[in-house]
C-alpha cells in the first residue's frame, strides 16, 4: 500500500480537476488575444476560471487578479517590484519579512540587503507565531512592504492575518500574505482580512503545479517583472498564459471551497486519529499546539530518530512523509522550525510531518499508525539516543 | 553549466546494491553489556562520537582483549542518516580482530571500497561522502579515548553541523577538495543555513568562513607541492633501504592492497632485502589472500609487475 502525506508541498490532481481541463488539452485553442474560433474558446475559458479565483479568496469588484507561474515566481514579483519602484528610488528603504520566510523572499531579500535596502526578519513566539506588536516595534515610517505567510508550510502554523493586517493599515503600509497553504484549509477572504496583496499558488490544491495568482486591491501598484504585454491580460505578466493550468486552478479553487465545509472536518477527524496514536508512542511529540494548526497537517519530533533515516524506513515501507530538516538535502535557508519554538536541539533532526488531503483514506490512516509505530520500534533499537537509553 | 550537470541527480532513490542492504539489514548494530564483554574475556569500551544537534552521533562499543591486543568484538548505536548506517556497519566489521593500530590505519580509500558493488563505482553519490570520513574520525576518537589520550582541540567553524577547522583542513587535503560545495559534501559544513561558507551567506556572523578556509589552504597546497617539486626525486636505486621500504608501501597501498581488500584479503611486507642487484621483498598474505590459489601466480605476477613498472625493474617479490 502507498500513502502520500506530502499533500502541503504538492497534492495529486483531483480527478475534477483533469476533466475541467480536458476541454483544453484535447481541442484547439487559440491564444487569448487571436481574433477567432479558437481565441474565443479560450477567453471564454480564462473568464470562467478567473470568476473563480475571484470567488475563492472573495475579491471585491475593485480588485485586480493576475495569473502567475507559482509561489517563486509571486514572491519574487512583488518583492523585486518593490524594491525596483520603492527602494531603488529612494522613497522608502525597509522590508519586513517573518524569520520562516520562504526561499524565494529570503534569496530575493539577499539580493535587496546587498543593494543597500534593509531587511528586518520578524521573530516568532513560542508557538511560532507573530504577534501583532511585534510587527509594530519593527514598523518604520520607511517601511515599504511587510510579507507574512498566512500559514507555515511546514508545521501547519496559522499566523493572526486580519491582525496583522489591521497594525498595516493604520500606518499605511502595504501588507502580503502568502496564502498558498491556507487555500481550502481555512477560509480565506481578502475583504475581511483587508489585505493589500495576496498570492497563491496550486500546487498543495490538487491541481496541477505551476500556476499562481496574485491579488492586488485597487489602490496597491505594483511593477510587473516579465514584459512584453500584448493585450489588457497580460498587463502584469507577459508571455502566452499557461491556460489549461489556469482552468485546472480555478476548478480546484472550486472544490476546495466547497470541501472547506464537511471533507476538511474528515480531514481534520483522519488528522486527530492520527496524532493520538502517534503521540502515544513513547518519546513522539506534536510540538504545536492543536488549536493553531491547519486541519491537515501533523508535525512531529521523534526522539532518537534521525529525520532522513526515518524517511528512508518509512519509504520502504509505502508511507511518503516529509522532513525540512534534511530535503532538499538539509538546506535550511530560514531558521528551523525546531529553533523556532524553542525545542531542545538534540530534536533539530528529528522531525517528520504528515500533510493529509480528501484523498487520503482511513484504511491509509490505519496502515501509517502501523508502519510507523513498527518503524519507530526499530530504528530505536540502535539508536544512540533512544528514551530508553537516556532514561 | 553542462548537460550532465543539469541531468544530475542529487538524491539518490536507489542506493547502490551493498550500500542499500547494509542500510536495510545492518549485522552488527546495538550494543555490548559487561557481561557479554566478561563473556568474551576483553574489556568493554564505550565511546561516543558526534552530536545529535549537529545531526550525526556514533556510539561505539568494544570489546578489547588485552592478551590478543586485539578488539575481539564491536559494535554500535547511532543517530544520522541512512549512508552512516552503512558506513558504521561495515566499519564494525572491519574492526573486528583488529589491534588499535590497524584500525588506525583504516582510510576512506579501503573503507569505501568495501561499500562498493564493483570497484569502478563510488559507493555514495557525491553529495552523501560525509558518512565514511565521519565514521573514520570516530574510529580514531574511540581509540584515542580508549589510550586516555584525545584529540587536538580545534575551532568549530560550521556550527549547523559540528565542523572544526581541522576537519575542514583535512578533508580539502585528502580529498583535493576545490570547491565549497564540495566541502559540503566530504564534511556536511556550510549545507545547512550556509552562514559559515562567506559573509553574508546566512542568517548569521562567523569568525571564520569556509570560502577563506578553502582558499587558504589551497595556497598552502600549491606551495608545498612547487617546494616538493624542487627536490629532484631520487632513483630507486640510490635510495636507503628505509626509503626503499617507504616508496614500495606506498605503491602497495595506491596500487594494489584496495585490488586484495575488494576479494577480503589483504598482505604484509615483512622484509626487504638488497640482494645484489635486486631487491627481495618478502610479504605475508592476509585473509582471503592466504591459501588463495593464485596467490602464488597470478596475484603474485600482478603485484610484481606493478612494482616493477613503478618503482624498479629488479624488484623481486617473494610469498612466505
Amino acid at each position: 500500500m502507498s500513502v502520500y502525506l506530502d499533500n502541503n508541498r504538492l497534492a495529486p490532481v483531483d480527478p475534477q480537476v483533469r476533466e475541467a481541463m480536458a476541454p483544453l488539452l484535447e481541442a484547439p485553442y487559440g491564444e487569448l488575444h487571436a481574433l477567432h474560433k479558437a481565441g474565443a474558446k479560450s477567453r471564454a475559458a480564462y473568464l470562467e476560471a478567473m470568476e473563480k479565483l475571484y470567488a475563492a479568496i472573495h475579491a471585491p469588484e475593485n480588485g485586480d487578479i493576475f495569473v502567475t507561474s507559482g509561489r517563486a515566481e509571486n514572491l519574487s514579483t512583488l518583492l523585486m517590484g518593490v524594491y525596483l519602484s520603492q527602494i531603488l528610488t529612494g522613497r522608502k528603504s525597509d522590508i519586513i519579512l517573518s524569520r520562516r520566510a520562504s526561499p524565494a523572499e529570503l534569496e530575493a531579500a539577499r539580493l535587496i540587503e546587498s543593494q543597500g535596502g534593509r531587511v528586518s526578519y520578524l521573530p516568532l513566539n513560542g508557538e511560532g507565531v507573530v504577534e501583532p506588536d511585534t510587527l509594530l516595534d519593527y514598523l518604520t515610517p520607511r517601511t515599504a512592504l511587510v510579507s507574512i505567510p498566512m500559514v507555515d508550510e511546514e508545521g501547519g502554523i496559522v499566523q493572526p492575518i486580519a491582525e496583522l493586517a489591521r497594525v498595516c493599515r493604520r500606518y499605511e503600509v502595504p501588507f502580503h500574505t502568502d496564502a498558498t497553504h491556507a487555500m481550502g484549509k481555512i477560509p480565506v477572504d481578502v475583504q475581511e482580512m483587508e489585505v493589500d496583496l495576496l498570492s497563491l499558488s496550486s500546487e498543495p490544491l490538487h491541481a496541477p503545479a505551476g500556476v499562481g495568482a496574485i491579488y492586488l486591491r485597487d489602490d496597491v501598484e505594483l511593477m510587473p517583472m516579465i514584459f512584453g504585454a500584448r493585450s489588457h491580460f497580460e498587463r502584469y505578466r507577459a508571455g502566452p498564459l499557461n491556460l489549461s493550468g489556469l482552468v485546472g486552478l480555478g476548478k480546484a479553487l472550486e472544490l476546495a471551497s466547497d470541501a472547506l465545509d464537511f471533507e476538511m472536518e474528515d480531514v481534520r477527524e483522519r488528522r486527530d486519529r492520527l496524532e493520538e496514536a502517534l503521540t502515544a508512542i513513547e518519546g513522539v511529540r506534536s510540538p504545536i499546539p492543536w488549536a493553531l494548526r491547519i486541519p491537515n497537517t501533523l508535525w512531529l519530533t521523534v526522539e532518537g530518530i534521525e529525520s532522513e533515516l526515518l524517511l528512508y524506513e518509512l519509504d520502504r515501507n509505502g508511507i511518503q512523509a516529509y522532513s525540512y530538516t534534511v530535503e532538499p538535502f538539509g538546506y535550511w535557508k530560514g531558521t528551523p522550525l525546531c529553533d523556532v519554538l524553542g525545542l531542545d536541539p538534540s530534536l533539530r533532526h528529528t522531525t517528520v510531518g504528515f500533510a493529509l488531503s480528501r484523498m487520503n483514506t482511513d484504511e491509509e490512516i490505519d496502515e501509517t499508525i502501523r508502519v510507523f509505530t513498527e518503524s519507530v520500534e526499530y530504528l530505536r533499537e540502535f539508536s544512540s539516543r533512544s528514551p530508553k537509553e537516556s532514561a | 553549466m553542462s548537460k550532465s550537470e543539469t541531468l544530475h541527480n542529487p538524491f539518490k532513490e536507489k542506493f547502490p546494491f551493498k550500500v542499500q542492504m547494509l542500510i536495510e539489514r545492518p549485522k552488527n548494530k546495538g550494543t555490548i553489556t559487561p557481561e557479554e564483554a566478561a563473556q568474551l574475556n576483553g574489556e568493554l569500551t564505550i565511546a561516543r562520537y558526534g552530536d545529535a544537534a549537529t545531526g550525526m552521533e556514533i556510539v561505539w562499543y568494544w570489546v578489547y582483549d588485552p592478551d590478543q591486543e586485539r578488539v575481539v568484538s564491536a559494535r554500535y548505536t547511532l543517530f544520522g542518516p541512512p549512508v552512516l548506517l552503512a558506513a558504521a556497519d561495515m566499519a564494525a566489521l572491519l574492526c573486528r580482530n583488529k589491534r588499535y593500530d590497524e584500525i588506525e590505519k583504516i582510510n576512506y580509500k579501503s573503507l569505501e571500497y568495501f561499500l562498493r558493488d564493483n570497484p569502478v563505482d563510488p559507493a555514495f553519490p557525491e553529495e552523501y561522502r560525509f558518512a565514511v570520513p565521519f565514521v573514520l574520525r570516530s574510529l580514531r576518537a574511540a581509540i584515542a579515548r580508549s589510550r586516555g589520550e584525545s584529540l587536538p582541540e580545534s575551532p568549530t567553524v560550521c556550527e549547523c553541523a559540528g565542523v572544526d577547522e581541522a576537519t575542514i583542513v583535512q578533508a580539502i587535503r585528502d580529498f583535493d577538495l576545490r570547491s565549497v560545495e564540495a566541502i559540503g559534501h566530504y564534511t556536511r559544513a556550510g549545507t545547512f543555513c550556509g552562514s559559515c561558507v562567506a559573509p553574508g551567506n546566512g542568517p548569521e556572523v562567523r569568525a571564520r568562513y569556509l570560502r577563506d578556509i578553502l582558499e587558504e589552504t589551497r595556497k598552502e597546497m600549491e606551495a608545498q607541492s612547487s617546494a616538493a617539486a624542487k627536490v629532484p626525486e631520487k632513483s630507486f636505486k640510490e635510495m636507503t633501504l628505509e626509503e626503499k621500504r617507504a616508496a614500495i608501501e606506498a605503491t602497495i597501498d595506491e596500487y594494489i592492497r584496495s585490488m586484495l581488500v575488494m576479494d577480503g584479503g589483504d598482505m604484509e611486507i615483512l622484509d626487504i632485502k638488497e640482494n645484489g642487484p635486486n631487491t627481495d621483498v618478502y610479504i605475508r598474505y592476509l585473509g582471503a589472500c592466504s591459501g588463495c590459489a593464485s596467490a602464488n601466480t597470478g596475484t603474485l605476477f600482478a603485484i610484481e609487475g606493478i612494482l616493477k613498472q613503478k618503482l624498479d625493474s629488479d624488484i623481486r617479490v617473494l610469498p612466505l
